[in-house]
């Protein structure tokens, strides 16, 4: 059964994660002043399940990611970009009604019945043309509306930077998904597999080149991607590109610079640390 | 006694406190904005990415783009954080070169990636009384879902400049801080001066 799998990979993780957490409760050196200021308690576990990761990347998903994007035809790509997009609608849906948007919500629904018939089972983003831009929920987004902080930064295997928080949402939402328990009902127990895969491998050829040449430029790809994945994160959660807020923080002015950085936004989270820290 | 002496101080202090906002306060006008965003994607796009010259051409023309427009100075100071307060101003001076010289050598190694895509600036938002937001999308002309840009303006040097670009969410300078964040608690701004002189010596190779 996969999802017993699922939920045994993360219950593991989130047990090893505790684990290793309390292990290294600060002990007052630089390195753990900095991890607590990164909120990366694990940060010697995640920086190793990230160089397995890129190490998984790069001798299997990303050439046969490559092979995809170079391969099929542009056209077919974007035809199981959409049908993959349109499975996940009722997902998306569910965690637009537990984040009491009704307008997304309804967008939502209007996308899935749009794309599931005119759009031939999803292969055509119809809706989109029709008005109704895609977007993206997920149970994680719903546990941070609700206000479920993030915990601290978690590099899963495979699947790639997270936290607590999102880990549990991706557990949650293979449960809200009709699709799931469809083909658990008809014996197809290789559906859920075939299309997570199909969704990485469809997510990283669009990554191409982006990661590479962020690879190859970064200094620290590690802290570059853990960075980007918060602030990404935490834009899906606001669904910035609708309210249009944006992270407060201080360029200073003139001979203010040194002072500013100071009361600097982002400074604060140092604090949310170390509560959370006590709490473990 | 002590009043007398501090009376001229509050004075001050309060003349201080209120000439700031002013003299702080941002002189650039969201039509000004949204036109300088503009013109810096019209000419990024014609006179420098799909312009018909050889790379090396571009990428100086690039060069002097970016310091004309882009107020790398400030970018670099928030990028260091609280490390620039009491460092080595030899190490900050060369952290601002290679920080600088960095960024252009990334972004002209993404010129090839260019595939028509247009820029369209969509309106602007003030940033505090500091500065200005402004906002913009990169349409695909081949369809696809646009990307949200947000360009991040400070009046600096009599003009705007751009201090941040924050693309998706995700802000460049607050990245990079992030990045370098790491490196200097590991090995200080001058280890981290190394490793960008390393990183440039690789791009202008590559």
């Amino acid at each position: 059964m996969p999802t017993t799998v699922i939920k045994r990979l993360a219950a593991c993780v989130l047990v090893s994660a505790t684990l290793t957490a309390c292990a290294a409760t600060p002990s007052g050196n630089d390195a753990s002043v900095q991890s607590m200021r990164d909120n990366d308690p694990l940060e010697t576990y995640n920086r190793a399940m990230f160089q397995v990761n890129d190490a998984i990347d790069t001798v299997l998903i990303r050439p046969v990611a490559w092979t995809y994007k170079n391969v099929v035809p542009g056209h077919f790509q974007y035809q199981i970009d959409s049908f993959l997009n349109n499975l996940s609608a009722p997902v998306v849906l569910a965690n637009d009604i537990l984040q009491g948007n009704p307008d997304r919500a309804f967008n939502t629904f209007m996308r899935f019945m749009l794309n599931s018939t005119f759009g031939l089972a999803g292969i055509n983003d119809f809706a989109a043309e029709a008005g109704f831009p895609r977007h993206e929920e997920d149970f994680g987004q719903t546990l941070a509306v609700w206000g479920v902080q993030d915990g601290p930064y978690l590099v899963l295997p495979i699947l790639g930077p997270s936290n607590p928080r999102d880990t549990v949402g991706m557990v949650v939402d293979s449960f809200l998904d009709p699709f799931n328990y469809l083909a658990r009902a008809n014996s197809a127990e290789a559906f859920p597999w075939g299309r997570r895969v199909a969704s990485g491998i469809d997510t990283r050829a669009e990554l191409i080149p982006q990661y590479e040449n962020l690879k190859e430029e970064s200094v620290d790809f590690y802290a570059t991607i853990r960075s980007a994945y918060r602030q990404r994160r935490a834009a899906e959660i606001d669904n910035i590109t609708e309210s249009g807020d944006l992270p407060e923080y201080d360029f200073g002015n003139g001979a203010m610079d040194g002072a500013a950085f100071d009361g600097d936004a982002f400074d604060a989270p140092a604090e949310e640390i170390q509560e959370g820290g006590q709490a473990q | 006694m002590i009043r007398r002496f501090l009376a001229p101080l509050f004075l001050l202090l309060a003349v201080a406190v209120v000439a700031q906002p002013n003299a702080a306060r941002a002189e650039i006008t969201p039509e000004q904005g949204m036109a300088f965003i503009e013109n810096i994607a019209n000419k990024g796009i014609n006179e420098v990415i799909a312009a018909d010259v050889p790379q090396q051409e571009k990428t100086q023309r690039f060069r002097d783009m970016f310091l004309a427009n882009f107020g790398t100075e400030s970018t670099a100071r928030f990028v260091l954080g609280r490390h620039s307060r009491g460092a080595d101003p030899e190490q900050l001076d060369r952290f601002q070169q290679l920080f600088r010289e960095y960024n252009v050598l990334i972004w002209a190694r993404r010129f090839d990636e260019y595939n028509g895509q247009e820029l369209k600036v969509t309106g602007t938002r003030p940033d505090d009384d500091k500065g200005l937001f402004v906002e913009s999308q990169v349409v695909n002309t081949e369809g696809g879902e646009p990307i949200n840009i947000v360009w991040r303006l400070r009046e600096r040097e009599g003009g705007p400049k751009v201090v941040d670009i924050i693309v998706e969410g995700v802000s460049m300078a607050l990245t990079y801080r992030s990045e370098y964040d790491a490196i200097i608690s590991r090995s200080g701004l001058s280890g981290l001066n190394d490793q960008l002189a390393q990183k440039v010596q690789e791009l202008k190779g590559g």
